[in-house]
């Protein structure tokens, strides 16, 4: 049976109880004049319950799709055994396993690497900037070399530098401005002016001051700068062992500087 | 697109899928407030908390686009849907005791005779049959009772073309229904 679309309209209205009473009334009309118009009205009635009963589904169903499932939820939920990718500690164990790889390969490479490349990685692992515990003592000259310590630290090597050439020999902290120069000049990769300042510091130790740097630091970073300043390691390996060595001789053996050249000779060797 | 009142509201209103995901992320914001009020009412149970604010949500999404729900100044969308999620509880709460209060044997008489519609059911199989235009134009027309002129802007074709969107779809949802009443 064809039925026009005002009446499926004025049959919908019906059903949902919507209409007016002059709708109702022509409706009822209709009926008596199409008894099929009944059907309409059933599958009317139907329609309007079972589409929102799906579109309520579908909703839902919606709603649920967008879901992740809380942290209660992971707990009690039973292991899956459709694949072994949804257990958690299998992701854990594949997690720990790609970490030691990693290390691995780390080791690996680093064993295999040539002498200058672990040298290199060694000497970036242990340069150890100078403690301030020797700059901190309150003169005048004092505050330019906490100044001084301060810039350096703070990895402005140029002002630090500049600070630095305020000291002349005859200051009372020559020595620890040229401690923390050589430091500075180290940083800036001068390395051969980092020596030469290191040298000079080297070369008063046994006169004895007051205000005296850390010598193990400064035997250490010096160490470190030859080793930059080297261009070809396996030429200069005997040369760079004695340095090491000499070194060796005159550290406090509990201190880090002496277990990193012990280090090092074993690399060298 | 920041999960305003005004923006959720706007997405809601769009057909397109996509708009309803985005609306649907949005609400779930309320999810805290929601479950915070449920609990108060101590509705202890995890599963029929989030069960209870999923059907809210399909509640408010449904009110919205019958225009039952109108955003006004005053009217926060986490409390309007909150609210519906406390009236939901109780009204379930209400229900299991009166279950609770009836003999055995009667309590399985109601539960196994409720939702039991041959017709329904037949009804229900053949709009999941129906392809999805034609579902939605006949959700769209007898449950959302929407505007067709609105509705044909919104969907880019002409009220005419809309119009017969719904006889063809009714024709063929009567043709899935043939060979199965018969």
């Amino acid at each position: 049976m064809k039925v026009s679309f005002e009446i499926l309209e004025l049959i919908k209205r019906y059903v949902k109880g919507e209409g007016s009473d002059e709708e109702r009334r022509t409706l009822e009309q209709l009926l008596v004049e199409q008894p099929e118009l009944q059907e309409e009205i059933d599958l009317a009635k139907m329609l309007v319950k079972e589409t929102e009963e799906l579109e309520r589904q579908r909703i839902l169903d919606m709603i649920e799709s967008t879901d992740s499932p809380s942290e209660e939820e992971v707990e009690i939920a039973p292991p899956s055994s459709t694949s072994i990718f949804s257990n958690k500690k299998i992701w854990w164990i594949l997690i720990g396993f790609l970490i030691a790889l990693i290390a691995l390969l780390g080791w690996w490479k680093m064993k295999s690497a040539p002498l200058e490349k672990k040298v290199y990685a060694f000497q970036q692992n242990t340069y150890i900037i100078p403690s301030n515990e020797n700059f901190l003592r309150g003169s005048t000259s004092m505050t330019t070399l906490d100044e001084a310590y301060r810039e350096y630290v703070l990895k402005d090597y140029k002002k630090s530098l500049s600070l630095l050439q305020l000291f002349s020999d005859q200051d009372s902290l020559y020595l620890q401005s040229l401690y923390l120069k050589g430091h500075n000049f180290y940083l800036t990769q001068n390395y051969r002016k980092s020596i030469e300042v290191f040298d000079e510091i080297l070369s008063k130790k046994e006169l004895g001051n007051y205000y005296a740097p850390d010598w193990d630091n400064i035997g250490w970073t010096r160490i470190l700068a030859k080793l930059s300043e080297e261009e070809n390691f396996e030429n200069n390996k005997t040369a760079l062992k004695k340095e090491v060595s000499d070194f060796l001789k005159v550290a406090n053996p509990t201190d880090v500087y002496f277990q990193n050249a012990k280090q090092l000779e074993g690399l060298l060797d | 697109m920041e999960c305003t009142d005004e923006n959720i509201i706007s997405l809601i209103q769009q057909l397109d899928r996509r708009s309803e995901y985005q609306g649907i992320g949005c609400l779930k914001k309320c999810e805290h407030k929601t479950y915070g009020v449920l609990l108060k009412m101590s509705l202890q149970d995890v599963d029929e908390r989030k069960s209870i604010f999923y059907h809210s949500m399909a509640e408010f999404i449904i009110q919205v686009r019958r225009k039952k729900f109108v955003l006004t100044g005053e009217a926060k969308i986490c409390t309007y849907l909150t609210e519906i999620a406390r009236r939901k509880w109780l009204n379930n709460s209400k229900k299991n005791n009166k279950l609770d209060s009836l003999p055995e044997n009667l309590k399985e008489t109601i539960t196994t005779t409720e939702g039991e519609n041959n017709s329904g059911e037949q009804i229900k199989k053949a709009l999941q049959q129906l392809d999805e235009k034609d579902r939605d134009i006949l959700v769209m027309f007898y449950f959302y009772d929407m505007d067709l002129e609105e509705y044909s802007k919104q969907i880019g074709i002409s009220y005419d073309a809309t119009k017969k969107r719904i006889s063809r779809a009714r024709t063929r949802l009567k043709n899935i229904l043939k060979p199965i009443q018969h």
